[in-house]
């Protein structure tokens, strides 16, 4: 457990703690602006009870878009930095959009969208606070 | 009575308590449905009755928020009652005088605060100790607080601080996934890659009233991550406000005041919720 050892035993140091913690964050906003040049949203219906089966499948874990027994990709969306966009339309076997399919879709993109900019924004200001907080110390 | 557990799991310190007492961890025998990632899981009796569960749940994290920010104006006022005591350099030490009027709301929380500013303080003076402190700033000040209790009181904060920022750590570096188990089946589960993918998993031909539940929880997730992450940026605010108050300290001790503003912070919210459940 973090800290069991806080007293004497491991020659840890915590302003060297708290240096990381503000320079991780800092990184990762990096990390985030680089990698949120697109957003893509999966939805996916699955057979019951294959949930670990098709999750955690070693072979799988590379793939960016999961296919085989038990799961099949219903809707698809990207969305490009410069707000260019692929959606992928779920049709049941009459070729008629799955109304209900499509709401859960559409559901999980507005929530996506919304929790990016709260992700970079509140990383954004727990970084800025961490690093004005070191400066402080020196 | 019906049983409903909001759970996570997957931290590295997953016996630290969640700040806005919203989810707990889970049992033992409890198992992810998925072993990779973090683990958010809402397990509901029935549909009927799981939507207001989360929906009491996100209401419960929208007042922790408040609280937060409760906490983070008490600990601002109470950083404008520290103040450097040159009276007290008689032996080579300086303190703080600290003034906490019996009265005050949070007057535990501001009166263990004030503890370990005082023992911070105390470390500044005698050469040996300071010497020691630039040695070894985190393991030798711990045990250099003159009172058992100062010492203690450090070791928890110091303790709350690691388990923080594991948790910070890995929100900003692992998937989230969100588990809707109704009557012990999944019926949805949605991962979110850290840097905003979505993936959802669902049962075919799921009611409109099990769909909102499981975006309900989804949005549960979404908002607890966030909430997570303004307590670091409070955090490290208040710590920096502690820091520029206590100028006094050793080169490199400054930063010991993270523990003790995470110590603050939380324990402030925790009475506030406690105090709320005595209200009901």
């Amino acid at each position: 457990m973090p800290g069991d050892n806080v007293s004497t035993d491991k020659p840890k140091d915590l302003k060297a703690s708290v240096q990381k913690f503000a320079s991780d964050l800092a990184a990762k906003v990096e990390n985030f602006v680089t990698d949120i040049s697109e957003l893509e949203v999966r939805t996916y219906t699955i057979t019951d009870g294959q949930f670990a089966t098709v999750l955690d499948d070693p072979n799988k874990k590379n793939d960016k878009t999961l296919s085989g027994a038990g799961v099949q990709l219903r809707a698809y969306t990207r969305i490009a930095f410069d707000s260019d966009t692929i959606v992928c339309l779920p049709v049941n076997n009459s070729g008629q959009i799955d109304g209900a399919v499509w709401d859960m879709h559409q559901a999980a993109v507005n929530q996506a969208l919304q929790s990016r900019a709260a992700m970079l924004r509140t990383i954004g200001d727990a970084a800025a606070s961490a690093l004005d907080a070191l400066k402080k110390s020196r | 009575m019906a049983d409903y557990r909001f759970t996570f799991s997957g931290f590295a310190a997953a016996e630290a308590p969640d700040p806005f007492g919203v989810w707990e961890a889970p049992a033992p025998d409890e198992k992810a449905v998925s072993a990779a990632g973090l683990t958010w899981r809402a397990a509901l009796p029935d549909v009927d009755s799981g939507l207001d569960a989360i929906l009491a749940r996100t209401k419960s994290l929208e007042r922790g928020e408040a609280y937060l920010l409760q906490a983070d104006a008490e600990l601002r006022a109470t950083l404008e009652t520290v103040m450097p005591a040159p009276v007290d350099r008689v032996a080579g030490t300086a303190s703080y005088a600290f003034s906490v009027p019996a009265a005050e709301n949070f007057h535990p929380q501001k009166q263990a605060l004030r503890d370990t500013l005082s023992g911070f303080a105390a470390l500044g003076a005698p050469p040996r100790q300071v010497a020691a402190l630039e040695g070894a700033v985190a393991f030798g000040a711990p045990d250099a607080f003159a009172e058992e209790k100062e010492r203690k009181g450090f070791q928890e904060a110091y303790r709350r601080w690691l388990a923080f920022v594991e948790q910070v750590k890995q929100l900003t570096s692992s998937s989230s996934n969100a588990e809707t188990i109704i009557a012990g089946e999944c019926i949805g589960l949605t991962r979110i890659a850290w840097d905003g993918d979505f993936e959802t998993f669902w049962l075919p031909g799921l009611s409109a009233l099990s769909r909102e539940v499981h975006r309900q929880n989804v949005n549960l997730v979404l908002a607890s991550r966030i909430a997570l992450l303004r307590a670091a940026s409070v955090i490290a605010t208040g710590a920096g406000g502690l820091i520029f108050k206590a100028v006094v300290l050793p080169p490199g001790a400054q930063a010991l005041l993270l523990p003790a503003a995470i110590r603050f912070i939380f324990d402030v919210m925790d009475a506030l919720r406690d105090w709320e459940a005595t209200q009901r």
